[in-house]
């Protein structure tokens, strides 16, 4: 066990008013109204990273009833309005943390029924209380016993001791948090009674309590307070007032002093639920299509703690629009532009290329999507996105972040196959160059697989040879990252080698972002079209090129 | 003779200072205008070519004006200045004023007002981007702690916010300059004309309006100028910050400019949108100067 938010305070004032009710017909027992503040100091300042403290306003109503009739029989029932709010701290980054409220609010409704038998030593009864909330599916029992003990000149022993059991029958798909719940509850105590109109009493209250949960770890909540009171009749009216001192604890069986280690457990949790519900492919010819990848964003949306199922990188801008997202034209069977007559027109705005377009519009329109002003690090930084689309130049920081809860995913096709990103730095020799010698010998040694592999190594990047890839810690055959350069050697798909290159890719970019961002696909694309070809007319098709 | 060398000796000092002046703006000022002039009417590109750039005469004016795209920048930037101009320059003459009452600590507020000023741009805009960020911002969480806790306001990403949030960044950042320049035209007015105009039974508003404003004519001449000047060439905050978008919400000229000459590698047609704008802002300039005629 780790970590315990302590919360330590007067527990509740609480004025307790209750009327001997004026017996209605023969009916008696009585009815009371209470309003309950329970403010947990929040958790203790050496210990940051809490969880989940709640804080409670509640008002309450119940009533007792017995019969002259039936002697012994009582009954009643609980019904309350709760005010939570609990006060997560979650954390954002290495050290660094962010206060989240979560407001919520809760109807309980409870009946009991009951018998009491009674004695010459005192009393002793068991009654069975059948409730429900309106925060959660399912219902609760809780069976109780009690009893009194009564000693000569007014001293009395009594106590009760109870068991709740909540039971969770949510759909068997849900991946809701809460599920059953677990309490035990005894509450001994001592009375003693002044006169036939006035006495004091003492108890002390242990509680225990699992909230069990399909992630984060179950929730455990311990109770432990002492109460004093003291009654008084005024002829029919009833009067008391208590008062309690305790301390109340709740921990969360997962947290931990290291906020990362507590996030990363949370991420492995996620990555198991995501297992268990959807089969990850490990390779390319198994890819999840667009119909399949689109049911996993929205199991992956269900997840708690999962904001965004996808981060997309539309924070990127510039090249990353091409170089990201023409992988998906391309697999859907569209193009940027026709590699043999170089015309965008027909191409750019085909049904394949707006079509695949729209696909991706519709998982931002569903909120799967990480918005472009949501910053870089959703991914890795705070984990509130599920699945990153995103350049091997991450890897480092992905893995860093997450590592070994990190899980390369093949690249989703829209179509028949998938596409994978391709792209990098080359080197180019002008024409002009004199020193062709020293030049070969220098491209010679820095392209050799020893380079590359070094090269690769330090930056983590695909190695650019295949023979380098099995020299390199991350690519070779075991490697973490071997689906990366199997993906780049066999399904990488080359942007358009044409001198009107930036005029291409540029005009792509704004008119996907502008789609992204609320434009008509078709729209968009045709004036995509319209200007690449005419910037390649503009310049008479770029001579000398000639077209390959 | 005598004359005439006296004039000579003393125009040659006067030549000799003028030149490292002139020479520097002739080669970094008149001479890429004129090189930008030159390109307007062709296809020049931003990397040099096998082939060599051909004249095409007004084809670049042509396809400037009949862009949709264009007209959408134009509007955008002309929304810009039209809320701007006003709001910068009440701000800054409200400020400028608050600073010139004497108030304690006047020295201290001074320096606090024109701190905005110290910081380069790039670094307010970087700054501005993490108050502007979703979901979670300095800005969303006020919001959140004031409003809702469920929902956000996306400051950059939606179209219809996004601007608004460009000009509320932008007047924060450059109001001070404007100010420093009122607090200097106010120190210039006579402080009698104030007492005359109490003794006269004016109120504050009326010294405003009466002694304040006319006092502050050549000011806001040059104000109004730069400001307006300043307020058409938007650019750095939208490149930064949303590069035109979302969906050409922030699309200015001079963004526009930037896109098609650098990202499109379009020079010649930039040079184009570059000769509009300076001939639109130039007119503007010497519009506004006659409009506001000096004072005597």
């Amino acid at each position: 066990m780790s970590l315990r938010n302590v919360g330590r305070g007067l527990l509740a004032a609480v004025c307790l008013l209750a009327l001997n009710g004026p017996a209605l017909a023969d009916l008696g027992g009585n009815v009371q109204i209470r309003y309950l503040v329970n403010d947990i100091d929040k958790i203790s300042r050496d210990q940051p990273v809490g969880d989940d403290a709640v804080n409670k306003q509640k008002v309450d109503a119940s009533g007792y009833f017995t019969h002259p009739d039936h002697p012994g029989f009582y009954g009643g029932f609980y019904v309350a309005r709760e005010l939570n709010y609990k006060q997560v701290l979650e954390s954002v980054g290495p050290n660094e943390f962010r206060n989240n409220v979560i407001d919520s609010s809760n109807t309980v409704q409870e009946i009991y029924l009951g018998k009491t038998y009674f004695g010459d030593f005192g009393e002793l009864g068991a009654e069975l209380m059948l409730g429900q909330e309106s925060q959660r599916e399912g219902l609760k029992y809780r069976p109780k016993l009690h009893g009194r003990y009564e000693f000569a000149n007014g001293i009395s022993l009594n106590g009760y001791g109870t068991v709740l059991i909540q039971t969770y029958n949510g759909p068997s798909q849900s991946v809701a948090a809460d599920r059953e719940v677990f309490e035990t509850e005894i509450q001994p105590g001592i009375g003693y009674k002044i006169d036939d109109h006035m006495g004091l009493w003492a108890n002390v209250r242990v509680r225990d309590r699992t909230q069990q949960r399909a992630l984060y770890g179950d929730l455990k909540e311990k109770e432990r307070f002492v109460e004093l009171g003291v009654w008084k009749n005024f002829g029919e009216l009833y009067t008391s007032l208590r008062v309690r001192s305790g301390t109340f604890e709740m921990w969360d069986t997962l947290s931990s002093q290291d906020s990362t280690r507590n996030s990363t457990i949370r991420r492995d949790k996620i990555n198991r639920l995501v297992g268990s519900i959807i089969e990850v492919p490990t390779s390319s010819d198994k890819a999840w299509d667009y119909e399949q990848f689109t049911a996993v964003l929205a199991k992956l949306k269900a997840v708690p703690g999962v904001k965004w199922p996808l981060d997309l990188k539309l924070n990127y801008g510039g090249e990353w629009l091409t170089y990201g997202y023409y992988p998906f034209i391309k697999s859907a069977g569209g193009d940027i532009i026709d590699s043999k007559t170089w015309r965008a027109k027909g191409t750019i705005n085909s049904a394949a290329t707006v079509g695949a377009i729209k696909n991706i519009k519709s998982w931002i329109d569903k909120g799967y999507v990480v918005p472009a002003t949501a910053g870089d690090n959703r991914f890795f930084g705070d984990k509130t996105a599920a699945l990153s689309w995103v350049g091997n130049w991450m890897w480092r920081a992905h893995s860093q972040a997450l590592g070994d809860n990190l899980v390369l995913i093949p690249a989703p096709r829209f179509g028949s196959r998938p596409y994978a990103p391709n792209g990098g730095w080359g080197w180019a020799v002008p024409s002009t160059a004199q020193r062709t010698e020293d030049i070969s010998k220098f491209l010679n040694f820095v392209l050799s697989k020893e380079q590359v592999a070094a090269w690769s190594n330090i930056t983590g990047y695909i190695p650019a040879r295949s023979d380098a890839a099995d020299l390199t810690k991350l690519y070779s055959k075991d490697g973490k990252a071997r689906l990366l350069a199997i993906q780049a050697q066999e399904i990488a798909v080359v942007r358009p080698i044409h001198p009107a290159y930036p005029v291409i890719s540029s005009s792509f970019g704004k008119a996907i972002s502008s789609v992204f961002e609320g434009a008509d696909a078709q729209k968009a694309m045709d004036k995509a079209a319209s200007t690449i070809d005419e910037d390649i007319e503009d310049n008479d098709g770029y001579p000398p090129f000639k077209g390959k | 003779m005598a004359t005439r060398m006296a004039r000579l000796r003393s125009a040659l000092p006067e030549f000799g200072m003028l030149f490292p002046a002139l020479a520097l703006l002739t080669l970094f000022v008149f001479l890429p205008f004129l090189l930008s002039f030159h390109f307007s009417f062709t296809n020049e590109r931003l990397m040099p070519r096998p082939i060599p750039a051909r004249w095409l005469g007004l084809q670049n004016y042509e396809r400037a004006l009949t862009d949709p795209e264009f007209w959408v920048a134009v509007r955008n930037t002309i929304y810009f200045a039209a809320v701007v101009i006003p709001a910068q320059l009440s701000i800054s003459l409200a400020a400028a004023m608050l600073l010139n009452s004497k108030i304690r600590g006047l020295a201290f507020f001074r320096s606090v007002t024109i701190l905005p000023l110290l910081m380069p741009m790039t670094v307010v805009v970087s700054i501005w981007a993490a108050l502007y960020r979703t979901p979670d911002g300095l800005l969303n969480s006020a919001y959140q702690y004031l409003f809702s806790s469920l929902s956000y306001i996306d400051w950059l990403g939606d179209p219809s916010i996004a601007m608004i949030s460009i000009i509320i960044l932008s007047i924060w950042a450059s109001f001070p300059f404007q100010m420093l320049i009122y607090l200097a035209g106010l120190q210039e007015i006579p402080q009698d004309r104030y007492e005359a105009a109490s003794i006269d039974g004016f109120g504050p508003w009326h010294a405003f309006r009466h002694v304040t404003l006319p006092g502050l004519r050549n000011t806001n001449v040059f104000v109004v100028i730069i400001t307006t000047i300043g307020a058409l060439s938007l650019f750095t905050q939208v490149n930064i910050l949303t590069g035109g978008g979302p969906n050409g919400a922030t699309l200015t000229i001079i963004q526009y400019m930037f896109s098609n000459g650098y990202s499109a590698q379009k020079i010649g047609f930039a040079s184009a949108v570059g000769i509009v704008f300076f001939l639109t802002v130039a007119s503007l300039s010497v519009a506004q100067r006659l409009l506001l005629k000096n004072e005597d």
